[in-house]
């Protein structure tokens, strides 16, 4: 650590680093120091790491090599995380930061398990709503509601990312918004296969926790919606969950989970992604009461640094790798099934 | 002038007599509109107020044959609807679909309802509701605000809600029910278009509590005036406006069509 700050690298140079993690270390600067930036574009990667201060370099190697790395932050495209998160441990680093999601495949997480068994190096994964102050709150007071909610809904209305982005920082080499061909029907099972990894996964870690089981994952229904969203109907551990995003041209977000059972309703209100915001706000309604907790001025971006600031300092535990990787199972499970509803249902269609 | 009308003209207010079961109901309407309406000792020559629970249709022809000029029933179940087939005027307070709030959410939701539209019908209702009875609630309050159901699919359903897929007006419709007792019954139809949305909550028709309508488009979200207005009352006005104007009601036929879509409803 550097004059008591903890050096922070970051693989990918993309909007995820720049509209999300700079501004949100910006916030932070009495405990962090970004002091490296990689990126295989090197025009990007040097022009991201000039706003933090920090060297650049176009390969990984550089950035693990470096001794004031002491977190290294994944924030490349979904494929390559799992190397990347590996190769990070082994180079025994403090922590790794790896955005959602965290693998891609079940072969990958056996693989990072016995890494992270092996290194001992703690592993947090960028699902920012369970960092989320009004999250933590609905978890301090659900009572029973994990036991005996019956019905759980993520919805999620934003408009495209840029809007946000744009609140957030002043974007370099912004990737291409894809427009899917939803005629085609495995682009069609393509957009809800990767919204549910993209978008809906934000949310996933927290209906999970409210399932006893997860092994059971049946889609009921399942659709793209244009121009970019997914509903999906599903049942898990015996309860009834409804996943639903648009992104549209509207202005207004609104990114809501809710969970109900037959005396008690969870209702939490996140902010949008990007912006410092705020917490979300959660209201608990009860027996004719309804308990309100938030906004608090940081929202789970925040958090989560705030974790990673805990761990290094020894202060707090590091996340348990199983309920990662079980919080990535359960969305994979999802994805791939809702994918194959898409394509059961276009081919039940042309049959018809 | 009709005979409708006649029968108000003659009495300046009309005599409500409230069947077994609903008392209550009718007691608190009545006291909200002592103009139009005053209390009856019996179903003929007035309004006769029943609740719709099971056996309805047989208790709304019974006071037709007594001569009542016509019936509101309160929050029809589904039923057989053939004994009411020889006429008589039947006014339906549905649960949802009487708030005064469904004239203009209405208008707003069909001017947006164009293609790629996306109607949400989610009910949060208690514990022990007749579930096919909501959905009929739904699909009559889903025609109120754009159109008639179609194609109507249940994709799940237990003893805690359902939620299904239909179509109205040529766009989608996703249905909900959620049963709980944490807060009080409503309903939320929202439309989401490619900019902006139509969102229209509604209280239970026990209540003055306001229905919310909120538009939302590329100017901004604006929220419609409020009527704190139960939906029975409103159901009751637009009664006596019936019987004022002798306009044509469909209440009946609209109800037997929805039945009809809410017969897809599984049983157990």
């Amino acid at each position: 650590m550097l004059n008591g700050k903890i050096g922070v690298g970051f693989i990918g140079a993309g909007p995820a680093t720049q509209a999300i993690h700079l501004p949100t270390l910006a916030r932070l600067t009495a405990t962090f120091d970004v002091v490296h930036v990689c990126d295989v574009a090197a025009s990007v990667g040097a022009t991201v790491a000039a706003r933090a201060g920090a060297s650049y370099s176009t390969s990984m190697d550089g950035l693990l090599v470096d001794p004031r790395v002491d977190v290294v932050a994944v924030c490349s495209p979904h494929e390559f995380h799992a190397a990347q998160v590996i190769a990070a441990c082994r180079a025994g680093k403090k922590a790794v930061l790896c955005e959602k999601p965290f693998l891609t495949s079940g072969q990958e997480a056996t693989e990072i398990a016995a890494v992270s068994a092996e290194t001992g190096v703690p592993i947090v994964v960028g699902a920012m709503h369970t960092f989320d102050p009004g999250w933590l709150a609905a978890l301090a007071h659900w009572d029973d509601l994990p036991t005996t909610s019956h019905t759980i809904r993520s919805s999620v209305v934003l408009p495209p990312n840029a809007r946000f982005e744009d609140f957030a920082t002043e974007l370099v080499a912004r990737p291409d918004w894809p427009v899917p061909d939803l005629d085609d029907i495995e682009a069609r099972a393509g957009l809800v296969h990767g919204g549910v990894m993209g978008l809906a996964i934000h949310d996933l870690p927290l209906v999970r926790s409210l399932l006893p089981r997860f092994d059971d994952v049946t889609v009921l229904s399942a659709d793209a919606l244009k121009p970019f969203g997914y509903q999906i109907v599903l049942t898990a551990g015996g309860k009834l969950i409804e996943l639903h995003a648009a992104m549209t041209a509207t202005w207004r977000p609104e990114w809501t989970l809710e969970a109900f059972s037959d005396d008690q309703a969870l209702r939490i209100e996140f902010s949008p992604s990007y912006v410092h915001a705020g917490s979300a706000t959660t209201a608990i309604q009860r027996a004719g009461q309804t308990r309100t907790f938030g906004p608090v001025g940081h929202n789970g971006y925040e958090g989560e640094w705030r974790t990673i600031a805990a761990i290094v300092r020894g202060e707090q535990a590091a996340p348990d790798l199983a309920t990662l990787i079980d919080d990535l199972r359960f969305a994979i499970a999802i994805a791939d099934e809702a994918a194959q509803v898409v394509r059961s249902a276009h081919g039940a269609r042309a049959a018809a | 002038m009709s005979e409708r009308s006649e029968l108000i003209g003659r009495r300046g207010s009309l005599p409500v007599f409230a069947a077994d079961g609903a008392h209550a109901t009718s007691a608190g309407v009545l006291g909200s509109l002592p103009i139009s309406y005053h209390h009856g000792e019996a179903a003929s020559g007035g309004v006769t107020v029943i609740g719709g629970s099971s056996g309805w249709p047989r208790a709304a022809a019974t006071a037709i044959r007594a001569g009542a000029a016509a019936v509101i029933v309160t929050a029809p179940e589904p039923e057989d609807l053939s004994p009411l087939r020889s006429g008589g005027l039947i006014v339906v307070d549905s649960v949802w679909a009487a708030n005064p709030v469904v004239a203009s959410a209405g208008a707003a939701l069909r001017s947006a309802a164009t293609a790629g539209a996306r109607l949400e019908c989610r009910v949060r209702i208690g514990v022990g509701r007749s579930l096919p009875a909501v959905l009929l609630d739904q699909l009559s309050l889903i025609r109120a605000l754009l159109a008639p159901a179609t194609d109507l699919h249940i994709l799940h359903h237990c003893e805690h809600g359902f939620v299904g897929e239909a179509r109205a007006a040529g766009i989608a419709v996703d249905l909900s029910a959620i049963c709980t007792d944490a807060a009080p019954e409503r309903a939320d139809a929202r439309l989401l278009t490619a900019d902006g949305s139509v969102q229209v909550l509604i209280p239970h028709g026990d209540t003055a509590q306001p229905a919310l309508l909120t538009v939302t488009g590329p100017y901004g979200a604006l929220l419609a005036p409020t009527s704190y207005e139960s939906g029975h009352r409103a159901a009751w006005r637009r009664l006596h406006h019936l019987l004022s104007t002798g306009e044509r009601c469909t209440d009946l036929d609209d109800l037997e069509a929805d039945i009809a879509t809410a017969s897809i409803y599984p049983e157990g």
